[in-house]
């Protein structure tokens, strides 16, 4: 398989203005194929921008390699690497015109002029632009002059395309209309694009694969459904969509599986390969979708007790919190199906809430951390 | 109650009507202070009178003095020497510009787009010649000078003088900064994402200067222009210190006319420099509205 760009052993540390080093990107490694859309996903200052920005050239590794379809980039300028970007806020030159700006790169390439004008006006039909020519950026909406970065960068005819969060700017409906359009785009073109986002959503529909990242370390490289249905760590469970962590207990290893008991209340049997020995304590990653809610006469041995703390109507679903005999709280989500039944379940309420052992996902580790933001379990 | 309310009431209003008025006064004291002399300079330029005491009526004489006999031989000595004065004034103004917006420029350059060692040491040696008096300014440069020309005859035995070379010189000195301040503040608005976008789609360093940089800075560079050429017209401590024989400009010229006799000659002299010093100034300022806009 052809790789658009390998990142080796990647170390960044910035000199902070107190002369003391910040690592923002520790011992990376990263490999982007060719033609795929490739996001990088992560908080603010997790370094995504910063790997961006390796790749196209304005910042050099500390240590470490960045190759480019194989060849090292080493300390090569950025008007010397077969990439284009797509900046955050555009970057669009204010004393050029639509179709100058568009026309930059090919000059700088020395490229004859009605082979210019007739690349020029191609781009532009591709981002449909046309007739907006002779405008400047100023007189242009904000998705128009997304769409004017994005043929300034095409136009090029790049191997790879980077994308620094351009939706960033753009309201909530233009934005969703913006990702189709990039991603029909993407596949219309077939290069490889390498998107910088925090937008969870965002990369869940865009990309082929996603790298997530936290405090300048990928957690997990995998396809949206990959990192959604199997995070491999707390981080990415708790980042990617919403996440109700509750520990459990070993009991048995049994063919195949584990028997673990869940919150010290519910015994249940979890399909989980590695052996792990009894007695280790887990955390178990539940999505707030895929648990169900019932009426306290509801019979069912597979159910955890609580009571409902609070009901949020959401539109296409209702969020509920719900407390555990165990004083934890659980999220759950559930569609609503039946607009008449809304009010099924009220505060206060006491309810059983069945959890299906397929839909849980097993992460070794012990303890839920002090930065758990939601399903926070209180072990006392 | 609702006695003590109004009375409260009627004080605020009182208080307030007070602090209006009071505003007002405070501010037209200040524009008067500011500008009646300005006002008295330019009204008596069109007296008919010698004396800037009385008015006699309305005349342009003194304004038909300055432009008599130009050109033609057996000119008013006087006349001559305010023309000779003006072209000195531009020449230095003229080249002393173009230097220190060259020079201004880069450091400008340098301060807002690098960072390097000493650089707030810079910054505030920048700022000097700003807020050093121009007396200071104007007897260190002539101290440098006579030490320069001293050096210079020993080495080589060529006797070097005072003259428009040093004047343009100490312009450049003085002019750096102000040019310096007015290109960064221009400079500071500017996007660096503009600059690496250029070198994204491959226009090197250079390139990247003269067609993204230099375009997007210009309007400041050129304002930074507008007032180093005010600066330098209207000069006169740091001009008489490094002025030789020959190179006298307009305002030490007129200072020397002073010496002699006060006539409306000088205040119609004053005016027109008002005037032009006015224009390049609004010109300066429409430049650097129009830059904001873009």
């Amino acid at each position: 398989m052809k790789l658009a760009i390998e990142l080796v052993d990647v170390v960044k540390t910035f000199r902070g203005q107190n002369q003391r080093e910040f690592r923002a990107i520790e011992q990376l490694n990263l490999q982007i194929r060719d033609g795929e859309f490739f996001s990088l996903l992560g908080p603010s200052g997790c370094g995504k921008t910063t790997i961006l920005r390796m790749i196209a050239g304005f910042e050099s590794p500390t240590a470490g390699e960045v190759l480019i379809h194989g060849e090292a980039m080493g300390d090569r300028p950025p008007f010397h690497r077969p990439v284009n970007t797509v900046f955050q806020n555009y970057a669009l030159f204010p004393h050029l015109t639509v179709a100058q700006n568009v026309a930059f790169g090919l000059e700088m390439e020395g490229i004859a002029q009605a082979q210019i004008r007739s690349r020029v006006g191609d781009a532009l039909a591709l981002v449909k632009l046309n007739g907006l020519e002779n405008r400047r950026p100023r007189q242009l909406s904000g998705g128009q002059q997304q769409r004017v970065a994005l043929a300034r960068a095409l136009v090029k005819q790049p191997e790879v395309l980077l994308f620094d969060e351009p939706l960033g700017a753009l309201d909530l409906k233009l934005r969703k209309a913006m990702q189709l359009e990039l991603k029909a785009m993407q596949q219309q073109v077939g290069i490889t694009f390498v998107y910088v986002t925090h937008d969870q959503e965002e990369a869940l529909t865009m990309s082929d694969r996603i790298a997530v990242l936290s405090e300048g370390k990928v957690l997990q490289v995998g396809t949206p459904t990959a990192i959604y249905e199997e995070p491999t760590c707390r981080f990415v469970a708790d980042f990617i969509g919403e996440s109700n962590f509750l520990l459990g207990q070993v009991i048995e290893q049994a063919n195949g599986g584990l028997v673990v008991l869940v919150d010290g209340e519910l015994t249940l049997s979890i399909p989980y390969e590695p052996e792990l020995p009894v007695g280790k304590v887990i955390t178990l990653v539940i999505r707030p979708e895929k648990v169900t809610l019932h009426p306290q006469t509801h019979h069912d041995p597979l159910a955890l007790q609580g009571t409902i703390q609070d009901v949020v109507y959401l539109g296409t679903d209702t969020r509920f919190v719900v407390q555990l005999t165990s004083k934890s709280t659980l999220i759950i989500r559930r569609q609503n199906l039946h607009p008449g039944k809304l009010d099924r379940f009220t505060v206060g309420e006491a309810v059983k809430i069945r959890v299906t052992p397929n839909s849980m996902r097993v992460l070794e580790e012990g303890s839920l951390g002090p930065e758990t933001a939601s399903g926070v379990l209180n072990l006392s | 109650m609702r006695r003590a309310l109004t009375l409260q009431h009627r004080w605020d209003l009182a208080i307030r009507l007070l602090g209006r008025v009071g505003l007002w006064g405070i501010t037209l004291a200040a524009l008067m202070f500011l500008y009646l002399p300005i006002a008295i300079l330019v009204i008596y330029s069109f007296n008919r009178s010698r004396l800037n005491a009385v008015w006699r009526g309305f005349t342009l004489d003194w304004y038909r003095s300055l432009f008599a006999g130009i050109g033609e031989t057996g000119a008013d000595v006087i006349t001559g020497q305010i023309w000779d004065a003006l072209f000195n004034s531009l020449w230095v103004g003229g080249i002393a510009t173009l230097v220190a917006t060259v020079f201004g420029t880069m450091v400008a350059l340098a301060l807002e787009r690098f960072k390097f060692r000493r650089k707030t040491a810079l910054e505030a040696l920048l700022f000097l010649p700003i807020i050093i008096p121009d007396i200071t300014m104007g007897i260190s440069l002539l101290v440098f000078f006579s030490l320069v020309f001293q050096l210079v005859q020993t080495v080589t035995g060529v006797r070097l003088v005072l003259g428009l070379p040093t004047v343009i010189i100490g312009h450049i000195a003085f002019n750096i900064s102000y040019v310096a301040v007015t290109v960064r503040s221009r400079i500071a608005e500017l996007d660096p994402a503009l600059e690496e976008a250029a070198q994204d789609l491959g226009a090197n360093e250079w390139r990247t200067f003269y067609r993204v940089t230099l375009p997007l800075i210009f309007p400041g560079i050129l304002s930074g222009a507008l007032l180093a050429f005010t600066l330098s017209l209207d000069d006169f401590v740091i001009t008489f210190f490094t002025a030789g024989v020959g190179s006298t400009t307009l305002p030490v010229f007129v200072y020397g006319m002073i010496k002699l006799s006060v006539t409306p000659a000088i205040n119609a002299i004053s005016t027109l420099m008002l005037m032009a010093s006015f224009l390049i100034v609004l010109t300066s300022l429409a430049l650097q509205r129009r830059s904001l806009r873009l």
